[in-house]
């Protein structure tokens, strides 16, 4: 039984990989091969390639001044703080509101298959999200620190438990968010509060690391010995990963009870919690008359509200949005500084190129449209029953996209044109080709969107992060970014950025023309036949 | 009001609907019968606009619904087997969505929605988030959305699922009072209890094709409706 709850599971995360839901048929097994390639490599070379930087800086200084263990310390709790990162939510939605925890709740299933099946799947995702961390760890400690049976038990050990340590982070916080959740009323506002908050600190810690890093390979002995007698589990905790026997038995012993006790809290409370309904407003309606809108204005309404309902949406497709109005600020705060710094790599001729491509990155993280198509789910036949053309529908979720990118970009784009002042034509077709990228990428995402979108997801999660139309238009835009970035350097540095910039911003408006006469017609008549 | 002509609709090589022709005219509640997979809710569907088909046609209010869609969309009004509604929004929101897209105006609206939610018994909890509705209250708010812009055809799919009995009374009334100022109804169900005594016509569907249709005598003649479609399933 708890096979066929692990299949289920398994199948729904990796649906899209097996199953094309446009005609509901089992894809090639080489179509699956490729995608899960492709996954991987985002994996590997995205955020993999990061860490291992991180354990090849710190692995032969720290091994050198006898501070192993420093170092697997200091890669666990990135590691862990990655997992929970990735999975914490998916948790939360994951296993407290999937849609079908009724139906399995009501079936002669005992509740702790139904956990352990939803558990497998968090689990998984942590796994894949701290392994880009404990993965590079564990290798390039046994290149550059110490090869022998123990170490690479001890790193075996270590990228097992720190999975298990993800996943009874995400439980504890998971659990956390779904008691807070039942008493809140504007939870999803306060969730992105909160996860903006600790994503604000993960970026101070990631901008400060190499500060640290510097600081903790010049001092390592000093500030091992202070960490030692401050955080004597932390230690422990990085003896293990060494292959420590002590330690790594204390180690495993301490995550297998913390997991028990874990297990037991959720057993014990899975059904009260899966099955409370959530906090609802005690207010009764009052009578009012409202003003009356247009169709394109009422639909619009719904994508915002859509979008501004769900913590989910909005953290995964509004990401971003913070970066945006972080830099935005840093450059009205600290502008000239990072001119005269740009100015000296190219001597001037790259500064609004390279600002472009900074831009690009981040305008490339907004991506309402991306999962938009896909969240009409059972919702579909509403709008489709109304008397409004399915291009007015497809409208209405770019224009979601075109405002919150817009919205977030605008500072930006003054506050580029602002430091660029000296240069006003620089300025100006920064402007022009960072205003031309904003529809482009929309109508991208648009684009994607219409791709065998999957209506019968049972977690908004399956669209909104675990789906090939969120992913490729997410990848395909830095893509686009490295080539016409990497051509407009090339070329910018003989003729100077000013020219390269308007000739992409021309191309940003052909390709954004031709786009949208495709939604306007194919894509609409796609939507028809969803 | 309706005017179903030579329906086909495959879905790979199935064909779930295969050349059925129907005609309801104003003033007419037609009922639609037949067993699960009979291909009810795809005619259904097709009927309201939401699903294509490769052969036939469809008129509205004497437009296609192929080449003409908003037109016809604008006379009629679909309540699904399942009222999945949008969760995110409150009611109230969904029915001031649904008044926008139509084009009621405000104070219509505003007594429309009072007149129909307080007979529903569901006015006090239109500020509450449809994820918080029961499935009866679902159904109900779908039947009040429907209703909302006084559509000239409307098209239901087992629109009794999750209805109380009094809200089931107050829907059998409301559908008499559609067709008495010249509209239709065309609505699937099981319940042959409820079709036999509420419909003017009834057709019954069997494997994607029409097998029976007229005035319920015409259709039941001395037996039962239950019981010729029991005999016409058995055939």
């Amino acid at each position: 039984m708890f096979w066929v709850l692990l299949k289920k599971q398994f199948t729904e995360i990796f649906k899209s990989y097996f199953y094309n839901p446009k005609n509901n048929t089992g894809r090639s097994s080489k179509s699956t091969v490729v995608m899960f390639i492709i996954f991987g490599a985002a994996m590997v070379f995205g955020l993999g390639g990061m860490f291992t930087a991180l354990a090849l800086a710190l692995c032969a200084s720290l091994h050198s001044a006898g501070a192993d263990w420093l170092y697997y310390a200091i890669l666990g709790l990135t590691a862990s703080a990655m997992g929970v990162f990735g999975s914490v939510f998916s948790t939360y939605s994951g296993l407290y509101l999937a849609k079908d925890n009724d139906l399995l709740l009501s079936m002669p299933i005992p509740v702790k298959y139904i956990i352990a099946a939803r558990l497998s799947g968090v689990y998984l995702m942590g796994l894949i999200y701290s392994g880009t961390a404990t993965v590079p760890a564990f290798a390039v400690y046994l290149i550059f620190g110490s090869f022998s049976f123990w170490s690479v038990t001890g790193g075996l050990m270590f990228v097992l438990l720190i999975s298990v340590i993800v996943l009874i982070l995400s439980c504890m916080l998971g659990w956390i968010v779904a008691k807070i959740s039942l008493k809140l009323k504007n939870k999803s506002f306060i969730t992105v509060i909160i996860s903006v908050l600790f994503i604000g600190g993960y970026y101070f810690v990631y901008f400060k690391a190499r500060e640290w890093i510097n600081a903790l390979i010049e001092n390592a002995a000093e500030y091992g010995a202070k960490i030692k007698g401050a955080a004597y589990g932390l230690y422990l905790f990085g003896q293990a990963g060494t292959g420590n026997r002590l330690p790594l038995i204390i180690f495993t012993l301490s995550v297998t009870a913390a997991a028990a006790l874990v297990w037991f809290i959720i057993e014990r409370s899975f059904i009260k919690t899966a099955t409370s309904s959530a906090a609802v407003s005690g207010k009764a309606y009052r009578e009012k008359t409202v003003k009356m809108r247009g169709a394109g204005s009422a639909l619009f309404s719904k994508e915002l509200k859509r979008f501004t309902s769900s913590a989910n949406y909005m953290l995964n497709s509004g990401f971003g949005c913070i970066f945006m109005a972080a830099a935005a600020v840093a450059l009205f705060i600290k502008g000239d500084l990072a001119v005269t710094a740009l100015n000296g790599f190219s001597g001037g001729r790259l500064t609004a190129v390279i600002a472009l491509f900074a831009f690009c990155f981040m305008v490339s993280m907004i991506g309402t449209a991306a999962p938009s198509v896909a969240l009409e789910g059972k919702n579909y036949w509403i709008t489709r029953s109304m008397p409004v053309s399915s291009y007015q529908i497809l409208l209405s979720k770019l224009q979601l996209q075109l405002a919150i990118s817009g919205g977030a970009s605008l500072p930006l784009i003054a506050a580029v044109v602002f430091v660029l002042r000296k240069t006003p034509f620089e300025g100006a077709a920064f402007a022009a080709a960072a205003l031309s990228l904003i529809p482009l990428y929309a109508l991208w995402q648009m684009f994607w969107s219409l791709k065998n979108p999957n209506l019968n997801w049972t977690s908004e999660l399956i669209p909104i992060k675990q789906s090939m139309n969120v992913a490729v238009p997410l990848f395909t835009g830095w893509g686009y970014t490295a080539v016409t970035g990497g051509a407009c350097m090339l070329t910018g540095y003989f003729t100077g950025g000013a020219i390269c910039l308007a000739f992409l911003a021309a191309l940003n408006l052909i390709l954004s023309l031709l786009l949208w006469n495709w939604l306007k017609n194919k894509g609409a008549a796609k939507y028809d036949a969803l | 009001m309706l005017k179903i002509e030579n329906l086909t609709k495959t879905y790979g090589d199935k064909k779930a609907v295969d050349g059925l022709t129907l005609n309801i005219a104003p003033g007419e509640i037609y009922g639609f019968i037949g067993h699960n997979g009979a291909g009810k809710t795809t005619t259904l569907k097709a009927a309201a606009g939401i699903l294509q088909f490769e052969q036939g046609e469809i008129y509205v209010c004497g437009n296609s619904i192929k080449t003409a869609p908003l037109e016809c969309k604008k006379h009629l009004a679909y309540i699904p087997d399942n009222p999945d509604l949008y969760d995110f929004m409150t009611g109230i929101k969904y029915l001031n969505f649904f008044a926008d897209i139509f084009g009621v105006d405000a104070e219509q609206r505003k007594n429309r929605i009072h007149e129909l939610a307080s007979a529903f018994e569901i006015e006090a909890d239109l500020a509450k988030p449809i994820s918080a509705y029961s499935h009866g209250m679902k159904q109900k708010l779908a039947i009040i959305s429907a209703w909302l812009h006084t559509p000239d055809l409307i098209i239901m799919d087992e629109p009794f699922v999750g209805l109380d009995p009094k809200a089931s009374h107050l829907l059998k009334e409301m559908m008499h009072g559609v067709c008495d100022r010249g509209g239709a109804i065309f609505f699937s169900t099981h319940v042959l209890e409820v079709a036999e005594k509420l419909c003017d016509k009834v057709a019954i569907i069997k494997q994607g094709k029409l097998i029976r249709s007229g005035t319920m005598d015409e259709v039941r003649g001395d037996e039962s409706l239950e019981e010729v479609f029991l005999d016409l399933e058995a055939d």
